[in-house]
């Protein structure tokens, strides 16, 4: 799979409109048809916080190259994605020798602190599928260091779904760094704690139990750009959490169930070229993502009544998946975009169950390993709303309209001691999508209505 | 109820309705001229003198007599030299040929563009109409769409397309000029809706 990754890498990177900056320091011709700008220096302006060395370095532009109209083209587009600038523009003015040129970059930042909502209802043709999903993110980001960025973010969640009440806080401070040893790669580190409360079947006596949980994650990112709009991405996850089950007993009265204690990591390969013009509202250009992951949890259960049982699980997991998009203005404020997406995962799950704290003769041992694959192609159909057309200094309105066919592959194989048991399900789903999405310097804001048709 | 209001606003926006184009018949062409203001709305200038292309799509569409939609296109590029303070313009119209201009300063810009007649739409059996709705874009430049154009025209010029479409090629050539604009986000956008005059 690594070869593959590899093999598509450079496939991505002899595609001839992304190549690299070209050659040496050359003066160019003033009147060819595709004229090419030897860059002298490039000037900076209208930052305030953001520092130079960022959009340097995402701009990947380097004074004394010359560049051609495309590649300058695609520079700006890779700064109108960064989430702290809003809007940016190039400006070429005369150098110190005759053809050879200043590029001024005029940049406009969003705010410092930032507020981010999402409300989604969901529907399905399989009633029991319904649910209501709502999240609220409060967030500010400092630059530190020519080129280092802290930030610290506090979101809250509530979810409904089918009889399950999910309320929730999460935190997290995260720091960035954007010219690691001078060679323009991200890294990037998070840390969060969350605090989350679940109640499950809820009756009109109050909920039949609840499930207590406090997880801390790591991340770790480290991003390198591997030619004008490639990317290969190095994630790293690890979490720890902590559930505790709860249950209500005929008297009303709650009482701990059962523990859960779980580790878990995943590493993720991702190569990425993406020439979309903006991150949240693209209009045009096209993005390809392939990514592996590989990762793994361990659980250790431990039942406390009606006998004391514990559980161990040990799971390994394995995931490959592409992406593909591709956006189209086609009139006006209209626009239309292509998404495909592909997925295969395999899990191999290994469980121990015993009653009391070591192995005795009632110790059960099973095995399942599952194989899944999901395939969706999307269809989007966008309208700018609002939006200034001349700066988006009073941000972007836009109402999306998506429709997914997909089908879901499954194949699970339960083995234990006693035999082994083969199951099947395929399913075709289809996914209707009614979203309005609303930004401005500071804040982001999504209201969902989707509908799942399962046949 | 608001998101109506709300469409009703974003739909009815027309920015620089103060100019008016003029169409002229001759050869049962329709030829386009455009008003030169838009050129002095700052955002244009400020893309306009960036040194960068700068590409401005004129299309146009009407119903003729019978009621049948016809649609019609023209493309001009624009790029400002900054060591010679000139601008470099290539027009492609119906004509099938990428005309190329030198304009010294900015006043030679406005007096080319006003003096410029597009030729949009083209019927060998006469073209008749009674209202034209024009819009132009203003687009960053592309060079792979650029080429496509450029491949396209000329082929136009040798006749293969005609030939292959067993007839005239400006239908083809409308669709290459409008088709190799659209993967680019417009900048800036005009639009007027003009009576056609007698004659045609």
């Amino acid at each position: 799979m690594l070869v593959c990754l590899i093999l598509l890498m450079w496939s991505g990177m002899s595609v001839p409109e992304s190549m690299g900056p070209k050659g040496p320091f050359a003066v160019s011709q003033v009147a060819t048809a595709d004229p090419t700008f030897a860059i002298e220096t490039i000037v900076i302006e209208g930052e305030k916080q953001v520092p130079e060395v960022v959009i340097l370095t995402e701009s990947r532009l380097i004074a004394g190259q010359t560049y051609s109209e495309q590649q300058l083209r695609h520079a700006i587009q890779r700064i109108n994605r960064l989430a702290y600038v809003m809007e940016c523009r190039f400006r070429l003015k005369r150098g110190s020798k005759r053809g050879i040129y200043q590029l001024v970059i005029t940049v406009e930042e969003t705010r410092f602190w930032f507020v981010e909502t999402t409300s989604t209802w969901s529907r399905s043709s399989e009633g029991g599928r319904t649910g209501n999903f709502d999240t609220g993110v409060v967030g500010a980001r400092w630059f530190v260091g020519p080129a280092d960025l802290l930030y610290v973010s506090s979101e809250s969640f509530a979810n409904w779904r089918a009889g399950e009440f999910d309320l929730g806080d999460q935190l997290t401070l995260g720091y960035s760094h954007f010219n690691l040893l001078d060679q323009n790669i991200f890294f990037d580190v998070q840390l969060g704690w969350q605090d989350g409360d679940r109640s499950m079947v809820v009756t009109q006596f109050g909920p039949a139990a609840s499930e207590n949980r406090d997880s801390w994650r790591l991340n770790l990112v480290a991003g390198v750009p591997v030619g004008e709009n490639h990317w290969f991405k190095l994630v790293g996850r690890y979490a720890l959490r902590s559930n505790r089950l709860w249950e209500r007993d005929p008297l009303g009265e709650e009482r701990l169930s059962a523990e859960t204690d779980v580790r878990s990591g995943n590493l993720t390969f991702t190569w990425e070229y993406n020439t979309t013009d903006d991150s949240f509202v693209p209009r045009q250009g096209r993005l390809w993502r392939v990514g592996l992951l590989m990762g793994g949890s361990e659980s250790n259960l431990e039942s406390v009544a009606p006998g004391r049982e514990i559980g161990l699980t040990d799971q390994d997991f394995y995931t490959a998946d592409v992406r593909y998009e591709q956006h189209h203005p086609f009139w006006n404020r209209h626009n239309l975009s292509y998404q495909f997406t592909g997925e295969a995962r395999r899990q191999d799950l290994r469980a121990t169950t015993a009653a009391g704290d070591q192995p005795g003769p009632d110790t059960a041992f099973g095995r399942q390993r599952e194989l899944q694959m999901n395939v969706f192609g999307d269809i989007v159909y966008a309208v700018d709303l609002w939006g200034n057309r001349k700066t988006r200094r009073y941000g972007d309105f836009r109402l999306e309209l998506r429709q997914r066919l997909g089908y879901q592959h499954e194949n699970n194989l339960f083995s234990s001691e006693s035999g082994g048991v083969r199951l099947r399900e395929s399913d075709h789903v289809s996914l209707t999508v009614i979203e309005l999405k609303y930004r401005n310097a500071w804040a982001v804001a999504r209201l969902r209505f989707e509908y799942v048709w399962r046949p | 109820m608001w998101l109506l209001v709300w469409f009703a606003l974003t739909w009815a926006q027309n920015p620089a309705a103060d100019a008016q184009p003029r169409l002229d018949p001759s050869r049962n062409e329709l030829r386009l001229s455009l008003s030169g203001a838009f050129l002095d709305e700052e955002e244009v200038r400020g893309y306009l003198e960036s040194g960068l292309t700068t590409s401005l799509l004129v299309r146009i569409q009407f119903r003729d007599k019978e009621g049948r939609l016809k649609k019609g296109a023209a493309r001009v590029d624009l790029r400002y030299e900054p060591w010679d303070a000139v601008y470099f313009a290539d027009v492609w119209d119906l004509n099938g040929k990428r005309t190329q201009e030198k304009l010294t300063d900015r006043d030679a810009l406005h007096l080319w563009w006003r003096s410029l007649q597009l030729a949009v739409f083209r019927d060998p059996a006469g073209v008749a109409c009674r209202q034209t709705r024009v819009s132009l874009e203003v687009l960053p430049f592309s060079a792979k769409e650029q080429n496509h154009a450029r491949q396209w025209i000329s082929e136009v010029g040798s006749g293969k397309i005609a030939e292959r479409a067993g007839g005239s090629g400006d239908i083809e050539l409308v669709n290459v000029l409008v088709a190799t604009s659209m993967k680019r986000k417009p900048l800036m956008r005009f639009a007027w809706r003009i009576p056609c005059e007698d004659g045609l």
